[in-house]
């Protein structure tokens, strides 16, 4: 099939009737983001699906109808995708569905058309356009042909990709009604089937060696239903192993993002932790502080300075008072006692304490004056010199008491005042450090939280990484993308040990057939010479025949693959002029998996190949794919692909081109390729081209904000 | 002669204020007579006790040396002030019973010598000084309690920021050497 026109009309930012001519070779669309590249390959693939649902679902397409359209409010429009195409002889098929706004402003959609042409002679043939497709673009042909960046590229990353080529593709298939490990009922399991349990119904009868007979038989049934068993196993445990394989690969891709995850869930465990702690830190109560931490002593020095003062002269005045006190009390004393002195006239009388009142009132008693030792009896001199001498004595005692209530200073309060100077001056150099300790307390409370606003910074750093991680992950979600990482780690260690399972097996099963062998040999020696001779040598030959038509497949297999991986590395190295490529290998594994790998020229697999050389290998083995298929069909589809350069340095992109319109071979790429930095085309990359290129862009002027402005227009430059 | 002391007799008041503070401001940042524990959140309760919004409004009218006459409409806080800063048992916050000492000492220059000297006499009576220094205390309160009014009526109430009130006495600092007057009307 080759195209030669497509009309694309009032598909989204188709507006109106589009026609575009198409080359064998090799077509590009040339494109920015945003000016319909991706919509041209969305008509195409639209129109490609055959798989109608059914209409009215088909007619609720609305976003895929031109809004400037739409804006324009015409009573009647259609959307509509028509391809020409050389197909044996002329063919046309076309898509469409009529839309109107009712007066709702409502969209309507009705007349879903999927119609074709046919020319045969001058005259056209009207077929069903799912019926044409199919028949000229058959489905499996369809499903490697229309790419979508380069991830779409890996459709043989999973096994069914390649089997279904090869079923496809490959001659084997017409050994399917010959032979085929699936169906018992093909013709060699059939008859080898049949041959064998005549055989065995001969050797019953004959009757011959008995004995031996229904020990060799019995032998060979008992392994038989063994090696069935064994088999059975084998094919549980292989597809238990497939699982976890499957498994495996669907998410292998996640584990980086998984761990990636991971490390952001602990990091910002860690960093809220730490911001938790540091937050501790902080302690802002600075009210409570003025009354706790005694802050609001902030001023107070002025003021302690002023009670300094006050008690100082407090002190002072009272001392002063006390001391003018002392020497009137002094002056009073001696003048009393100059007065004595001069009453008496003689010497100075001894003190009235002494002798003291007890001796005193024990010489009256004894009426004795135990000063001089002479009598002193009652009514002498003596006796009234002691008694008046007793009283004088209690008299001053008692002025004495009186004149001590009379103390000049009853209280002292100054003292009270002292002690509490004394206690506050003793920590006025606390008070006096207050404003160190506030500025400090205030420092470090900025500093702390100075380091949260850090950690605040950073949490909300690796939450944005945990987003863009989670934007990457499929819609995995978190649960299960967390979980990935740990999974992935059982999955190795159950596909392992049913791998090891599998040798086992294999290795029972290896013993068992041997076993077999010899017991079925045995078995058909025991036949010589008897009735069982003919059916068993009738069996040997249709068993030999199975034998043959299963050989016959697996080379046939073994052939294609091998052809597709010789044509495959041909258009690798094609493509990798001047870069590492590798060598491509088409690997068919347990249970006839097949798997595409990279393998340098020391056998050593190259897990991870750069995303150019990946797409390369992909793209490669599109080509002989479809080289093989042509060959085989002898009709030639074309390849079309929506940006897949994107990871192609511009020397290998300009390489690739080149290679491509080279190659027989029909490819429309859209692509962003020959833009330079301002989106304008580079005309030196476009000139070194040999192929149709069309500049596709967004119709100018247009409104940044107003999809219904939006209209893309084709130009053909080369 | 009297035996007992002058801190301990002025401990045994409990100070005046006017009564209109109660809902104005001692409510409002302390927790004064239990306030609910909504009101405690909706209106961020910054003090314990209601005497610690006025050791506050005290320590505001002392460094101001700014005091202002009581209305007659009072009333008393409910603890003396021997209790004040007894917060041992309280948790997160630490006890602060010698700032009563610094409040006392803050007192006794306003008593003047005179009359110091005519209570070392015996000539006034104990408990006239004692009334004296808690008139004043009460004056310096009054006034401290007039400032922080004036301030939660600005647009942006200061207090609730968390150095409202430390910046508010931090800026009060007029010097005390000023002649100290009595303010009747703000």
């Amino acid at each position: 099939m080759i195209i030669k026109k497509i009309i694309i009309e009032n598909f989204r930012s188709f507006y109106g009737e589009n026609i575009i001519e198409f080359n064998d070779g090799l077509n590009i669309f040339i494109g920015d983001n945003g000016d319909g590249k991706t919509t041209f390959f969305e008509a195409l693939k639209w129109l490609f699906d055959t798989a109608i649902k059914n209409k009215s679902e088909e007619n609720r397409n609305l976003d895929l109808i031109s809004e400037k359209r739409i804006s324009e409010m015409f009573e009647s429009n259609k959307v509509r995708v028509a391809m020409f195409f050389e197909h044996d002889g002329e063919k046309r098929v076309e898509k469409s569905f009529c839309f109107k706004v009712n007066n709702d402003k409502q969209i309507e959609t009705s007349d879903f058309e999927f119609k074709g042409t046919e020319n045969r002679g001058s005259e056209k043939i009207p077929i069903d356009g799912k019926v044409l497709l199919d028949d000229c673009f058959e489905m499996s042909i369809r499903k490697y042909c229309l790419f979508k960046g380069e991830d779409d590229l890996n459709i043989f990353n999973n096994f069914d990709g390649l089997n279904f080529l090869i079923e496809t593709f490959s001659n084997v298939k017409q050994f399917d009604i010959y032979y085929s490990i699936k169906d018992d009922e093909s013709f060699t399991n059939f008859a080898e089937k049949k041959s064998d349990k005549a055989f065995a119904t001969a050797m019953q009868r004959d009757g011959k060696n008995k004995t031996k007979e229904e020990t060799l038989r019995l032998g060979i049934e008992s392994l038989k239903r063994e090696l069935n068993e064994l088999k059975d196993n084998l094919k549980k445990s292989e597809k238990n192993a497939t699982d976890y394989s499957k498994k495996i690969k669907e998410f292998e891709n996640s584990r980086g993002l998984s761990e990636s995850l991971n490390d952001c869930n602990d990091r910002l465990e860690k960093l809220r932790n730490d911001k938790k702690r540091e937050e501790k830190l902080i302690d802002e109560n600075y009210s409570i502080k003025l009354l706790d931490e005694r802050w609001i002593l902030y001023h107070f020095p002025n003021i302690f300075k002023k009670f300094q003062n006050k008690i100082s002269v407090f002190s002072k005045e009272r001392r002063r008072l006390e001391k003018e006190e002392d020497i009137r009390k002094g002056k009073e004393k001696g003048k009393k006692e100059m007065i004595e002195k001069i009453k008496n006239n003689k010497s100075i009388a001894l003190p009235h304490h002494i002798p003291s009142e007890i001796i005193m009132q024990e010489m009256l008693e004894d009426e004795i004056c135990k000063v001089c030792g002479r009598d002193a009896p009652k009514g002498s001199a003596a006796y009234s010199f002691m008694q008046e001498k007793v009283n004088k004595s209690k008299e001053i005692k008692k002025k004495e008491i009186k004149k001590e209530e009379k103390d000049f200073f009853q209280n002292n309060f100054v003292k009270e005042l002292e002690k509490k100077y004394n206690q506050l001056e003793y920590e006025s150099a606390i008070v006096n450090n207050l404003k160190n300790t506030i500025s400090k307390c205030i420092e470090n409370n900025e500093n702390q939280k100075n380091k949260v606003k850090e950690i605040e910074e950073k949490i909300e750093k690796t939450e944005t990484n945990k987003k863009n991680i989670l934007s990457q992950s499929n819609n995995l979600g978190e649960k299960k993308l967390v979980n990935i990482y740990e999974n992935l780690t059982q999955w190795y260690d159950s596909k392992s040990t049913y791998e090891k399972k599998n040798d086992d097996i294999k290795k029972e099963i290896e013993k068992k057939s041997s076993e077999l062998d010899e017991l079925e040999k045995e078995y058909g020696m025991l036949s010589e010479n008897s009735t069982a001779e003919i059916p068993k040598k009738i069996h040997d030959v249709f068993a030999d025949i199975k034998k043959a038509f299963k050989n016959a497949k697996e080379k046939n297999t073994q052939d294609f693959l091998e052809e597709l991986e010789k044509q495959s590395n041909v258009y690798l190295e094609r493509i990798n002029v001047d870069h590492f490529r590798g060598i491509l290998k088409i690997i068919r594994g347990i249970g006839n998996k097949t798997k595409i790998e990279l393998q340098d020229s020391n056998n050593k697999i190259i897990t991870s190949p750069n995303q150019a050389l990946n797409t390369t290998m992909y793209m490669s083995v599109l080509f002989a794919v479809s080289d093989l298929t042509s060959l085989k069909r002898e009709n030639d589809y074309p390849l079309i692909f929506d940006a897949p350069t994107s990871s192609f340095s511009s020397k290998k992109e300009s390489d690739f081109f080149n290679i491509i319109s080279s190659i027989k071979k029909q490819c429309v790429i859209f692509t962003k390729s020959f833009l330079n930095e301002n989106g304008e085309i580079d005309n030196d990359k476009i000139e070194r081209q040999k192929c149709t290129i069309y500049r596709m862009r967004k119709k100018r002027p247009f409104d940044h904000l107003d999809l219904s402005t939006v209209q893309t227009e084709l130009k053909r430059i080369k | 002669m009297v035996t007992e002391k002058l801190f301990d007799l002025w401990g045994k008041k409990n100070p005046a204020f006017e009564k209109h503070f109660k809902e104005t401001l001692i409510k409002q940042y302390t927790e004064y007579g239990g306030g609910s524990a909504e009101s405690m959140f909706n209106n961020g309760k910054i003090f314990g006790a209601g005497y610690e919004i006025y050791i506050y409004a005290f320590f505001l009218g002392l460094y101001a040396n700014k005091r202002r006459e009581l209305s007659d409409e009072r009333d008393k806080l409910g603890q003396p002030i021997e209790y004040w800063g007894n917060l041992e048992t309280r948790k997160g916050r630490k006890g602060y019973p010698k700032l009563r000492e610094y409040m006392f000492v803050s007192l006794i220059p306003e008593i003047a010598d005179g009359d110091l000297i005519a209570l070392e006499k015996g000539e006034i009576q104990i408990k006239k000084i004692v009334r004296y220094l808690i008139d004043v205390m009460e004056e310096y309160a009054n006034y401290g309690f007039y400032q922080i009014k004036n301030k939660t009526t600005e647009k942006d109430n200061p207090f609730y920021r968390p150095t409202g009130f430390l910046d508010f006495i931090l800026d009060t600092n007029k010097s005390s050497d000023k002649q100290e007057e009595i303010i009747e009307d703000l």
